[in-house]
């Protein structure tokens, strides 16, 4: 099966019953964008059950340049890309085009585990930031090695001579570890600093100026008491260092590491109040929001493009018009790619103006 | 899809190759046919007889048609200093720069665990003893390995193994993060060789 889709540059609005596909469609341009997609747990659930492979491929014009990307995926092979005609490396194609999703699953950034928050802002940075992005792998690669070697530790006895073989290794692992952790901690740092900037200015202005909202990084380096005070880097090698020495045979027992950047988590406080143990479900829904237009601002100031925003269910999620207002206050022209089971609610809160309808139906575009 | 029993042993056979997947191998299979008996007798004496003659050199681990390579048997060579590469390849890509005149020593793969790549599964031990010996001339370690997490890890691993003061080197930077040695241009090679840090 296959679908081909000239999309405008404004508002492209996708409706249509459950399960039509519309998600789909929304899905396909953020493949285009990080190669992969939130949603599946493995790159052979985006291939059709009935298929061998899936392909998604995008036409994009950019400063007016345009280019194409074309990501592949099979049932029992990885993914292959295309840029240009060329076949190319995931990561070459990753970030090309920016997207800001606003998913229903958005408010797991702020009710879910820590490992939700830490994706939402290494994937986000990364996205703008291929430095962040290489360091970032480098740093996971350096833990998933720890990881292994201590489980091999785990199994051996001390006076092992292969024991003393591996701990030399673990040294190793752990002089490398300070420069690829503090990349990590000093570009999340930076990126919550400003996304916090603009998301306090969104959250305020959304809930009528009563609610103030802050932002803080818990880093499991930092001991101080205050872990909103942050260290310098220095401070925070050296404490790294004393900390993996110090846990060392604690993290051999576990088979983990258990202290860095990849333990970490962030907070976000209403009024001084953390939202996720407190937050009603409608301040946590602004939340989200303030947080996704943040991320706007925050890509347009980096690269000086607007990203293409992809808002799924719309109409079930959020308060509609107010969002849709708040977006098109933005930039009225940044291409936004919308799916609702209603498509009417648009035509009599905008009178239908600038907005391209397709229906969704049986995973096609039926008429628009 | 069978096809002849003597051809579906050659794809078999050909499969086994990387990056050769069962679709391609039949395609190899069926383009040797169509080339006639000189070439599959010119492929497979080829064949054979490369798997006879070529062998890792008893003291680098590089490859050549003898015991010893011609760069570890060469008196002429700075045999104090030791460059250590991850691939037999490596060595003919920096000798083509013509920029190194020490020895090599070939890793023949780089720490991973991740891959189940050990100590024990690489060429790091017999270089250690190389460097580690009493009577050892060397007295200068170029680390030529790719600048990567497994290409770090290695080169901080095999300098914990070292009992000697030595110089100790790496590639200059400039050779883009994560890429192989045998992708870098020459010119770029020849800089990274003569900026060492
Ligand atoms: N690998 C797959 N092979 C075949 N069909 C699949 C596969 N993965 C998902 N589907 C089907 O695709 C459809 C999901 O489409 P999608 O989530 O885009 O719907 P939707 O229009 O967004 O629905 P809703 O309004 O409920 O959100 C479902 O019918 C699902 O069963
Ligand atoms: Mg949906
Ligand atoms: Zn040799």
């Amino acid at each position: 099966m296959c679908l081909e889709i000239a999309l405008s540059p404004g508002i492209n609005l996708f409706y249509g019953m459950n399960g039509q596909g519309k998600t789909n469609i929304l899905e396909s341009v953020e493949i285009l964008s990080t190669t992969r997609s939130d949603r599946a747990f493995k790159e052979a659930e985006l291939v059709n059950h009935n298929e061998e492979s899936a392909l998604v491929s995008g036409r994009f014009l950019k400063n007016s340049l345009d280019f194409d990307i074309s990501v592949n995926y099979y049932k029992n092979r990885k993914k292959t890309c295309v840029k240009n005609g060329k076949n190319t490396t995931a990561d070459s194609i990753f970030g090309s085009v920016n997207i800001v999703k606003f998913f229903p699953k958005d408010a797991e950034i702020i009710t879910g585990a820590p490992a939700n928050r830490r994706r939402y802002a290494d994937m986000e940075i990364s996205l703008t930031d291929r430095a962040y992005y290489t360091n970032y792998k480098n740093y996971i690669k350096l833990i998933e090695s720890r990881n292994a070697v201590l489980k091999q530790m785990s199994e051996l006895q001390e006076r092992d001579f292969k024991y003393g073989e591996l701990m030399d290794l673990i040294e190793s692992y752990d002089e490398l570890l300070p420069d690829a952790a503090y990349g990590v901690y000093r570009g999340r740092l930076d990126f919550l600093k400003e996304i916090a900037l603009y998301a306090d200015r969104t959250h305020r202005s959304i809930s009528s100026n009563r609610e103030k909202l802050d932002i803080l990084y818990h880093c499991s380096v930092n001991e101080n008491t205050d872990k909103s005070m942050n260290l310098t880097e220095n401070l925070f090698k050296q404490r790294l260092i004393f900390l993996l020495k110090k846990n060392l045979k604690n993290d051999i027992i576990r088979k983990l590491t258990t202290v860095g950047p990849h333990k970490d988590d962030i907070e976000f406080l209403i009024n001084g109040t953390p939202a996720k143990n407190f937050g009603s479900t409608g301040q946590i829904k602004t939340l989200a929001v303030s947080l996704k237009l943040a991320q706007i601002d925050y890509v347009f100031n980096k690269t000086g493009d607007y990203p293409v925003l992809l808002i799924d269910d719309m109409t079930s999620e959020f308060d509609a018009e107010r969002l849709f207002n708040i977006i098109k206050s933005i930039s009225a022209d940044m291409q936004v790619l919308i799916s609702s089971t209603d498509n009417e609610i648009f035509k009599t809160a905008f009178g239908g103006q600038g907005i391209n309808y397709f229906k969704v139906s049986g995973g096609a575009v039926v008429n628009n | 899809m069978p096809l002849t029993p003597s051809l579906d042993r050659l794809i078999h056979e050909l499969q086994k190759l990387p990056g050769v997947g069962p679709k391609n191998a039949q395609r190899l299979a069926i383009f040797i046919f169509k080339k006639g008996a000189d070439f599959s007798r010119a492929l497979s004496s080829a064949v054979i007889e490369m798997s006879q003659n070529v062998k890792y050199c008893s003291s680098c681990a590089g490859i050549c048609e003898s015991d010893i390579c011609d760069i570890c048997s060469n008196s002429l060579r700075d045999h104090s200093k030791v460059c250590v590469v991850e691939k037999p390849t490596d060595v003919f890509h920096i000798e083509a720069t013509g920029q190194y005149n020490g020895v090599y020593h070939v890793l023949n793969g780089l720490i991973s665990p991740l891959e189940y790549l050990t100590i024990d599964k690489l060429n790091i031990k017999p270089l250690v003893a190389r460097i580690n010996s009493a009577d050892s001339p060397v007295r200068e370690i170029v680390f030529a390995l790719p600048p990567k997490v497994e290409g770090d890890a290695t080169m901080a691993l095999i300098k914990k193994m070292i009992q000697r003061p030595l110089k100790i080197s790496k590639l200059a930077q400039g050779i883009p993060t994560g890429c192989e040695i045998e992708h870098i241009d020459s010119m770029t090679l020849a800089r990274a060789l003569n900026n060492r840090n």
